[in-house]
C-alpha cells in the first residue's frame, strides 16, 4: 500500500475554509443583532394592525363582580374591549396548559393572583389602547391570600381553584387537598430509609431556592394575523418551539395546522420563558379573527416580571447518611414545589417535578428517595424556565448543598469529600439509584484540574489565616460545585410535549454550486444556531459553514421539532444535523463514484472530498458532486442532494463541570465581592470553543445574579415586588466578576458526534457553587446554610446575628 | 402593603363633643385634604373619593365607606373602606377602630387602623405612599385639632399636659382650612414641622 | 408604561417659561432631564397636562467660577458635571457624587438641577448641596431670590420651589483650602437609589476638626444634616473613636424607611458605616 503523501499545509488551508467542528468561528448573526437589524416581533408592522393592552387585576385573590367595558368600547380608536363572556362562545377563556393543567385566559369569574388577565383591549395603537384601559371598571370583592405554600396546605387554606372543586384526581395523579396539585415520588424508600437507620452519620438540611425570573431583554409578544378570504392564521411570537404553539393553536381554534403559520423570528433571549402560551398570545389571536385584522401584543417589562414563566420556588430538605469517611449511603429529599395559582409548569408531561431525579449528582450513591408535592398558591405561575434543565437547577443546587454540610458535619475538606464520593469513570454508562443512565463521565480530573489552576492548598492556608485574626475586616469563603447535568430532553418514550415525543429534525438541501440550505425544528433565541448548526454539516459533510445558509421558526418551511430549551438542541437537533449530513455524505459517496467509475466502497472520505482509496489523485469535491446530482447520477438514483432526518435520542446526555469561587464577605456592610472564579466545563465535542465561552459567560453571570440579588418577593396581600428592573438585580460590567474558563472532553457514547450540550451548565452549576462559597465564609462559626439571594442586607443580618457586623 | 396607625389625639372637649365630633362623618372627611364624601348611601354607608397631589404624583382614590359597628355607649366607631384608584391598577381598604375616653383634660380620641394597598401604588410607588400617608395624617390631625377647636371655643376647658404617644393641641395660629394640594403649604409646614416631628413613630409600614 | 396625553412646550426663555407655569398653574410640570418625570408619568403617577421642556432656554447651562464662588445652571448635565476640568480641580466632590449617579445613560440626560427640585430623598445632589451650604437661584414671576440648601428640602417631594418658579442655577462657595470631601454611596447595584449615603466636608486645622458637615442621603424623608454628629467632632482630632460616634450619632439621627434594600436597622446601620467611610476618605483628601 503506498503511503499517500499528505500536504499539511494545504490541508490546513481546506480545514479553514470548511470551518467545521472545533473551529472558533465567527457568528453569523451578530453583524445584524450588533447594528441593530435584527428582525424581532415588534419589528413586525403590518397595514392594518392593531394593538393591544391587558388589563390585570390589582389583586392576588378576588372575584369578579362586574366588568364595565362600556366607556372604554366608546373611546374613540377603540376596536374591541375582550373579556371572559367574549371568549366562551369560542371556548377560548380556559386553555390547556403544559402541565396538563388548565389556565384563564381572561379570568373567568375570579383572579387568583395579582396582575391576572382580566381584559383585553384592541385599538389603534398603544396609546389609544392605554388610555382605554383605564377606562375599564371592574369590580372586584377581595378574598383571602395566601401567598405561603406550607399554609396554602393547611386545612382551613383558602380554595384557590374553585374550577378544580370535587377534583380529587389531578394530571399526575391524586390530590390529597384543595390546593394540592401532585406527588411525585422515585426511588426505593424503604431501601432508603433502611439505610439512614443503619447509618453511622447523617444530616439533614432544609433549603429554599426562591422565586426568581429569566427576565429576558426582549419581553414576549406576538403579532396574529387572520386573513379571512384565506382562511389563514399567521403568528410572529416569541416562542422557544413554534412548532408546538402551531399545534396548540390549531387544538385551541380547530383551524387545521396546515392552514396555521407560526414564525419565530429574532428572538432576545429565551430562557426558557418563552415556552409556554400566555392569554396575550390567545387573545391576539382571538381579536386578530373576530375583527380581520392584524393584531399585536408586546408586554411591559413588568408584566413580564410578574406574569411569565417564573423559576424555581423550591422548598427543599436534604439528608444524606454516610460513614465516617464521608462516603455517602442514602440520599432523602423531600420537596414542597411552590407552582403558583395555575400549574403551567413547562416539563415534559410525564415529570411533573422535570428532572430533579438528577439530584444524586456526580456521586455513586446507592440508594435515594425523592418525594415532590407541588401546591397552589396566590402567585403567578410557571416554575420551570431560566436555563434549569428542567428542575436541575434545583437538583444540584440541593446535593451540592447537602455535600457541604456533610464535610462540615464530619471536618472533612469540601473538595476531598467529592472526590471521596464520585462515580468513578470505569463505571460509566452509570445507572443512578433514582433510574437515570449517565452516558459518560471522568470526573476526579475536572475537579484535580481546577484545583491545580487556582492552588487550593494555599486558598484554605489564606482563609486559615484570616480566620485567626480577629481584626480582619473580610471573611474569605471558598466554593466548589462538582455538578452533573441532564440533558437533551428526550426519548419519546419518556419525554413527551402535549402527546409529541421529543424528538427533533433537520433537512438539509446541496444547491447544484455545492452551497446548501439547512433547516431545523429548533430556534435559536441567541444561542448561535445559525454558526454552530453550519460548522456540524461542514465536518460531516464537507461543505463549507460559509455557504450554508441556516433557518430555524418557520413552521411552513422547517421540519417539525420541540423547540430550543432544556440546553437540547445540541444533543438532540445537532445529532439529526449530522445524521442527515451522513446521508448527503453517503449519497455524495455514491455519485462520486459513478462519476470515477469506480465501486462506492472504494471510495474515501476526506475534508471536503471524495476520492479513491489508494489512489488520492482521483477524487470528486464535494463541489462537483453537488453539480452532478443535478445531472448526472446512477441509474436507478433519484436527481438531487438532499436528506432529512428525524432523530429520537437514545437517551439523555451528562456534560459536568467542576466551579471553585473565592469570595470576600465585608463585615461593616454585609457587601460580598467574587474575588475568582474558576469554571471548567466538559460538554463533550465542543463546536465551537468561542461560542462555549460566551455561553459559559453568560450563564455564569446569571448564575450570579440569581446568587446574589435576584428575588421576587410577595407581601402578605400577594403584592409581587421586585417586579422592575429597578430592583431586579441584572448586572452590569461594573458588577460582574472576572470569569476564568476551562474545560476537559468527555465525549458522549451515544451521540453522532459526542456533543453533549453545554449552555445551561454554568447557570446550573455557579449558582450553588457561590452559595457554598459564601456559607463556608461563616463555616467555622457554626453556619450550615443560608438561604439566597446573598444581598448585602441579608448578609449583614447574618454578621449581626453572629455578633460580628461591623 | 400593609400601613398600621395607631394614633391619638388628646383634645379639651368633653367626651361627649368628641364623639359627636367623631360621628360627623362628613366634618370628619372634610379634614383629610383631599377627601370627600360624594354619596350618603344611608346612616352606615357612604361613597368617598380621596385625591392627594405630592410633587407631580397624584394619588386618587374613589369607594365605600361603612360604618360596621358604633356603639354610642363605650363611644367608639368600626369602621370599614375600601377603594380603588382612578385607573383600576390599585386597591386600598382601611379598618379602623377609633374610640373616645374621657380624661382628666377632657377626652381623648384614640384610633388604630390597617391600611392595606394592593396593585401599582403597592408595587411601585410604595414611597410614595409612605410620604403621602404621612403627609395626610399630619394634616388630618392638624385639621380634625383645629375642628375640635372651633368646637371647644363653645365649651372651654383646661388644656392638656402633653404624654408620650399622645398629641396635645398645637398652639397653633390661626389655620387655613383643609388644603387639597399640599405643596402650598410647604412653608406652613417648615414652621410647624419641628414640633410635629416626633408624631409618626408609630407609623409602621410592613 | 405609556403616559397619559399632555401637551408638550419648549419655550425659548425664562420669562415664557414662567408664562406658561402662570398660566397652566398645576396642570403644568417642567422637564429638566425627564429621567425622575417620565417614569413617574409613564406609571401613570403623575399626569401634567402640559410639559414645558426647559432645554432650549440659554444662560441656565455651565459651569462657571468667579474668584471662589462657583456656579451651576441647572440644567448641566450629571454628565457635563462629571467631564469638568473646573469642577475636578475645585469642587471634586460633585465629580464624585456624580460619578454615583445612576448610570451613564441617564447621566446624559439628568441634571443638577432636576436632581435637586425633584425633591425625591433618593437623589443624590441634595445631601451633598446640604453639605456645601449651597445656594439655589429661584426665578419667578416677582423676580428672582436666593434659597439656601438648608431651607430648600421641606418633605418628600416637597421643596421651597413656588409652582410658578424655576431653578436657574446652583451656588457654591469653594470649600476652603486644604479642605478634603467625600461621597460615600452603599447601593444594591448600578444605577440605584442609595440603600445609605454620607456626604463629608472636612477642613482641619492642625490635626483637629476645624469645620465639619455631614449629610445624609436616603435615610429620612429628605437628605438631611447630621448635626449632632458636626458637633462631636467640631474642635477635636478625627481619630477612630471620634469617627465612631459620629457614626453613631448620625445613626441616631436618621429615619429610614424599610424596603427591598433593607429594614431600617440595616439601613440605619448603613448610614452610619458611610458617615464613617466618608469621613475616613475625606480626611485622608485634607490638606490642612
Amino acid at each position: 500500500m503506498n503511503e499517500i503523501a499528505r500536504d499539511p499545509a494545504a490541508d490546513l488551508g481546506r480545514l479553514e475554509r470548511l470551518e467545521g467542528i472545533g473551529c472558533a468561528r465567527k457568528r453569523r448573526e451578530d453583524p445584524r443583532f450588533i447594528q441593530g437589524r435584527g428582525t424581532y416581533v415588534d419589528d413586525i408592522h403590518l397595514p392594518g394592525m392593531l394593538f393591544g393592552i391587558m388589563i390585570r387585576s390589582p389583586y392576588a385573590h378576588a372575584r369578579i363582580k362586574s366588568i364595565d367595558t362600556s366607556r372604554a368600547k366608546a373611546h374613540p380608536g377603540v376596536h374591541a374591549v375582550l373579556t371572559a363572556e367574549d371568549l366562551k362562545p369560542f371556548k377560548l377563556h380556559w386553555m390547556p396548559t403544559l402541565a396538563g393543567d388548565v389556565q384563564a385566559v381572561l379570568a373567568d369569574g375570579k383572579v387568583s393572583f395579582q396582575n391576572q388577565e382580566v381584559a383585553f383591549v384592541v385599538a389603534e395603537d398603544r396609546y389609544i389602547a392605554a388610555d382605554a384601559a383605564e377606562m375599564v371598571e371592574v369590580e372586584y370583592e377581595e378574598l383571602p391570600v395566601v401567598v405561603d405554600p406550607f399554609k396554602a396546605m393547611l386545612p382551613d387554606a383558602p380554595v384557590i381553584r374553585d374550577d378544580l372543586a370535587g377534583k380529587d384526581v389531578g394530571a399526575h395523579g391524586a390530590r390529597r387537598h384543595h390546593n394540592h396539585i401532585f406527588n411525585w415520588q422515585i426511588g426505593d424508600r424503604d431501601r432508603t430509609d433502611r439505610a439512614f437507620d443503619a447509618a453511622a452519620v447523617t444530616v439533614s438540611q432544609d433549603m429554599l431556592y426562591p422565586r426568581v425570573h429569566p427576565c429576558p431583554l426582549e419581553t414576549c409578544g406576538c403579532v396574529a394575523s387572520y386573513d379571512a378570504v384565506r382562511g389563514d392564521l399567521t403568528v410572529w411570537i416569541t416562542s422557544q418551539a413554534p412548532h408546538v404553539v402551531r399545534t396548540v393553536v390549531g387544538l385551541l381554534s380547530s383551524i387545521p395546522e396546515s392552514k396555521i403559520r407560526i414564525i419565530s423570528p429574532d428572538i432576545g433571549g429565551g430562557f426558557g420563558n418563552k415556552v409556554g402560551v400566555y392569554p396575550g398570545y390567545v387573545t391576539a389571536i382571538a381579536a386578530s379573527i373576530v375583527l380581520g385584522r392584524p393584531v399585536k401584543w408586546i408586554e411591559s417589562r413588568n408584566e413580564n416580571l410578574t406574569t411569565t414563566a417564573f423559576a424555581r420556588d423550591y422548598w427543599m430538605t436534604g439528608e444524606l447518611a454516610a460513614d465516617t469517611d464521608g462516603r455517602i449511603k442514602a440520599l432523602r429529599v423531600k420537596v414542597l414545589a411552590d407552582h403558583g395559582a395555575f400549574d403551567a409548569c413547562a416539563d415534559p408531561t410525564k415529570w411533573p417535578a422535570g428532572m430533579f431525579h438528577v439530584c444524586t449528582g456526580s456521586y455513586d450513591i446507592a440508594n435515594a428517595h425523592v418525594s415532590v408535592d407541588g401546591v397552589y398558591t396566590n402567585k403567578f405561575p410557571g416554575g420551570v424556565s431560566y436555563r434549569c434543565s428542567f428542575r436541575v437547577t434545583e437538583a444540584v443546587y440541593l446535593i451540592e448543598r447537602m455535600i457541604d454540610v456533610l464535610a462540615q458535619k464530619l471536618g472533612i475538606d469540601k473538595a476531598e469529600i467529592r472526590l471521596r464520593n464520585f462515580i468513578p469513570k470505569d463505571k460509566f454508562p452509570y445507572h443512578s439509584a433514582l433510574g437515570l443512565d449517565y452516558d459518560s463521565g471522568d470526573y476526579t480530573p475536572a475537579l484535580q484540574k481546577v484545583m491545580k489552576a487556582v492552588d487550593y492548598d494555599a486558598l484554605r492556608a489564606e482563609q486559615a489565616a484570616k480566620r485567626a485574626d480577629p481584626d480582619c475586616p473580610t471573611l474569605m469563603g471558598i466554593g466548589i460545585t462538582t455538578f452533573t447535568e441532564i440533558v437533551g430532553a428526550g426519548p419519546s418514550k419518556s419525554c413527551d410535549i402535549l402527546g409529541i415525543g421529543m424528538f427533533d429534525s433537520c433537512e438539509i438541501r446541496v444547491h447544484p454550486d455545492g452551497s446548501a440550505i439547512a433547516r431545523m425544528g429548533t430556534i435559536s433565541q441567541g444561542q448561535g444556531h445559525q454558526t454552530t448548526y453550519a460548522q456540524i454539516i461542514a465536518t460531516e459533510a464537507g461543505i463549507p459553514a460559509s455557504v450554508i445558509q441556516v433557518e430555524e421558526g418557520d413552521t411552513s418551511t422547517a421540519p417539525y421539532g420541540l423547540g430550543t430549551y432544556g440546553s437540547r438542541s445540541t444533543p438532540v437537533a445537532g445529532a439529526a444535523v449530522a445524521r442527515a449530513s451522513h446521508k448527503i455524505r453517503e449519497k455524495a459517496r455514491k455519485i462520486a463514484a459513478h462519476l470515477l467509475e469506480v465501486s462506492p466502497d472504494d471510495m474515501e472520505f476526506d475534508l471536503d472530498q471524495f476520492r479513491v482509496k489508494g489512489d488520492p489523485a482521483r477524487a470528486k469535491s464535494m463541489k462537483e458532486i453537488a453539480w452532478a446530482a443535478y445531472n448526472n447520477v446512477p441509474e436507478g438514483m433519484e436527481m438531487g442532494l438532499e436528506a432529512v432526518d428525524y432523530y429520537d435520542p437514545p437517551n439523555f446526555t451528562f456534560p459536568f463541570g467542576a466551579y471553585l469561587a473565592v469570595v470576600d464577605v465585608l463585615k461593616a456592610t454585609g457587601e460580598i465581592k467574587v474575588r475568582r472564579f474558576y469554571a471548567l466545563d466538559d460538554c463533550g465535542t465542543r463546536i465551537n470553543p468561542m461560542i462555549i465561552e460566551g455561553q459559559i459567560h453568560g450563564g455564569l453571570t446569571e448564575g450570579f445574579a440569581v446568587a446574589f440579588g435576584q428575588e421576587l418577593p410577595y407581601d402578605e396581600q400577594g403584592n409581587v415586588l421586585g417586579g422592575t428592573l429597578m430592583d431586579y438585580f441584572l448586572p452590569t460590567a461594573v458588577e460582574t466578576p472576572h470569569w476564568e474558563t476551562d474545560f476537559t472532553v468527555t465525549p458522549s457514547p451515544h451521540h453522532p458526534i459526542g456533543a453533549k450540550g453545554v449552555a445551561e451548565s454554568p447557570h446550573v452549576g455557579s449558582i450553588p457553587c457561590f452559595s457554598n462559597a459564601v456559607i463556608d465564609a461563616f463555616a467555622h462559626l457554626g453556619v450550615t446554610h443560608t438561604g439566597m439571594p446573598h444581598n448585602a442586607y441579608r448578609t449583614w443580618q447574618q454578621l449581626l446575628a453572629l455578633n460580628i457586623a461591623g | 402593603m400593609k400601613i398600621t396607625i395607631d394614633k391619638s389625639l388628646d383634645l379639651a372637649l368633653s367626651p361627649d363633643l368628641a364623639w359627636a365630633m367623631l360621628n360627623d362623618i362628613e366634618g370628619v372627611t372634610a379634614c383629610l385634604p383631599g377627601a370627600k364624601i360624594t354619596e350618603t348611601i344611608d346612616e352606615t354607608h357612604f361613597k368617598g373619593t380621596v385625591s392627594v397631589k405630592l410633587g407631580p404624583a397624584t394619588v386618587s382614590f374613589k369607594g365605600n365607606i361603612e360604618i360596621a359597628e358604633r356603639d354610642a355607649k363605650a363611644r367608639s366607631l368600626h369602621i370599614i373602606g375600601t377603594g380603588s384608584d382612578m385607573g383600576g391598577t390599585s386597591g386600598a381598604s382601611l379598618d379602623l377602630h377609633a374610640v373616645v375616653e374621657a380624661t382628666d383634660g377632657g377626652s381623648r380620641l384614640s384610633g388604630k387602623s390597617d391600611v392595606t394597598v394592593t396593585g401599582k401604588v403597592a408595587t411601585f410607588g410604595a414611597r410614595l405612599m409612605n410620604s403621602v400617608s404621612d403627609v395626610l395624617l399630619q394634616k388630618f390631625f392638624a385639621n380634625l385639632a383645629m375642628r375640635a377647636e372651633a368646637l371647644q371655643a363653645a365649651q372651654p376647658l383646661v388644656a392638656t399636659a402633653a404624654t408620650e404617644n399622645v398629641m396635645s393641641l398645637p398652639a397653633a395660629p390661626a389655620a387655613p382650612a383643609a388644603e387639597t394640594n399640599l405643596n402650598a403649604l410647604a412653608l406652613a409646614w417648615a414652621v410647624i414641622k419641628d414640633f410635629l416631628a416626633n408624631l409618626f413613630r408609630r407609623t409602621k409600614a410592613t | 408604561m405609556i403616559p397619559r396625553p399632555f401637551a408638550y412646550h419648549a419655550p425659548d426663555s425664562i420669562g415664557a417659561a414662567i408664562a406658561l407655569l402662570s398660566d397652566f398653574g398645576d396642570q403644568a410640570k417642567l422637564l429638566a432631564g425627564g429621567h425622575s418625570l417620565l417614569p413617574m408619568m409613564k406609571l401613570r403617577f403623575a399626569a401634567p397636562e402640559h410639559l414645558i421642556d426647559l432645554r432650549r432656554i440659554k444662560g441656565i447651562r455651565g459651569i462657571d467660577m468667579q474668584g471662589d464662588e462657583i456656579s451651576i445652571g441647572a440644567m448641566t448635565t450629571e454628565r457635563e458635571i462629571l467631564a469638568s476640568p473646573l469642577l475636578a480641580m475645585h469642587l471634586p466632590l460633585l465629580v464624585e457624587t456624580a460619578r454615583q449617579i445612576a448610570d451613564p445613560q441617564v447621566r446624559y440626560k439628568g441634571t443638577i438641577g432636576g436632581d435637586i427640585a425633584h425633591g425625591d430623598p433618593g437623589n443624590d445632589h441634595p445631601a451633598v448641596m446640604l453639605a456645601l451650604d449651597a445656594r439655589f437661584v429661584l426665578v419667578g414671576p416677582h423676580g428672582e431670590r436666593v434659597v439656601p440648601a438648608a431651607d430648600f428640602f421641606l418633605g418628600t417631594y416637597v421643596t421651597a420651589i413656588e409652582p410658578d418658579e424655576v431653578m436657574t442655577q446652583v451656588r457654591i462657595s469653594k470649600p476652603a483650602v486644604g479642605s478634603g470631601a467625600c461621597y460615600a454611596k452603599l447601593k444594591r447595584k448600578t444605577g440605584d437609589f442609595a440603600t445609605a449615603a454620607a456626604a463629608v466636608v472636612l477642613r482641619m486645622d492642625r490635626g483637629i476638626c476645624a469645620d465639619i458637615a455631614i449629610a445624609l442621603t436616603n435615610v429620612a424623608p429628605t437628605a438631611m444634616r447630621a448635626e449632632a454628629a458636626e458637633n462631636a467632632l467640631r474642635g477635636r482630632p478625627v481619630e477612630d473613636a471620634a469617627i465612631a460616634e459620629a457614626g453613631d450619632l448620625a445613626m441616631a439621627a436618621c429615619e429610614p424607611a424599610a424596603d427591598l434594600r433593607g429594614d431600617e436597622a440595616y439601613k440605619r446601620a448603613m448610614a452610619g458605616q458611610m458617615v464613617r467611610r466618608a469621613l475616613r476618605t475625606a480626611l485622608s483628601r485634607c490638606t490642612g
